[in-house]
């Protein structure tokens, strides 16, 4: 079975690791993305069946993917955002944009592979 | 938690810090791991190379009173640490994100940075013979 292609937009190395192990064990093939120009670039010639993103990178914000996803490349890819506690405004602002879901963090990867099968399991 | 300002950061906080330990246990984590040592070990490593950037990057921002940028630094390594379990740096974390983005008192900023910077050797301490502990046992 062709594994589903998920794409880690997090400019975090630590947390970065460790969810990308996670997720690879999990069945997945993660691409990593660290900052907004390598997202951009990866979805300019790739479409992944589920992306998992931080609010706040570098360059080019969650948001900023959020709408970028869904008004410039009009994809319907399942979003994740990946938020910090307390940020429940940016929340609520991911989802009017069209994010799926969200996590907080510290982000616990077993809750995160469960909401990835969840997003995936509703298309 | 061993800082010497420590009563110093009490008061100025208004948090009671006493509680937190230093001392690390990375189990937890080398469970999220699933047992993977090597991984572990990474973490461990970028974990230390984050906290001696902040270290570094908040003299520079402190300099220049930039403290949009000390408390995107603050944010950036917060995660992090609260990922490690490492709490008395993540209590210092959080009080130098909420004083970049309310008060921004230099001289509170500058000296809560210290803390950081006094408290960080402990920590890495712990967490240098916590990863030896794992290897060896």
């Amino acid at each position: 079975m062709e594994k589903k292609k998920l794409l880690l937009a997090e400019d975090d190395q630590l947390l970065a690791s460790l969810l990308t192990f996670r997720l690879q064990k999990g069945g997945y093939e993660v691409k990593h993305s660290a900052d907004g120009k390598q997202v951009k670039e990866y979805l300019s010639q790739n479409t992944p069946d589920i992306i998992v993103s931080d609010i706040m990178m570098p360059y080019f914000s969650g948001m900023e993917l959020i709408a970028y996803v869904r008004k410039e490349l009009n994809l319907h890819v399942p979003i994740i955002i990946i938020s910090s506690a307390g940020n429940e405004e940016n929340v609520l602002n991911a989802f009017e944009l069209g994010a799926n879901d969200f996590i907080s963090k510290p982000v616990s990867p077993s809750e995160l592979l469960v909401r990835v099968a969840r997003e995936l399991n509703k298309n | 938690m061993k800082t010497k300002n420590l009563l110093d950061l009490h008061q100025l906080s208004g948090i009671n810090l006493h509680e937190l330990s230093t001392n690390v246990d990375l189990e937890p984590i080398l469970e999220e791991c699933m047992g993977e040592l090597d991984l572990l070990q990474q973490l461990v490593s970028l974990y230390h190379e984050n906290a001696l950037e902040f270290i570094g990057a908040a003299r520079i921002h402190l300099l220049n009173s930039d403290f949009k940028e000390l408390g995107l630094a603050a944010h950036k390594i917060k995660a992090g640490l609260a990922m490690m379990r490492t709490d008395s740096l993540h209590a210092i974390i959080v009080l130098i994100q909420k004083e970049c983005s309310e008060d921004q008192d230099p001289k509170h900023l500058q000296f809560l940075s210290d803390c950081f910077a006094e408290e960080y050797p402990t920590v890495k301490d712990s967490i240098d013979t916590a990863l030896a502990n794992l290897n060896h046992g």
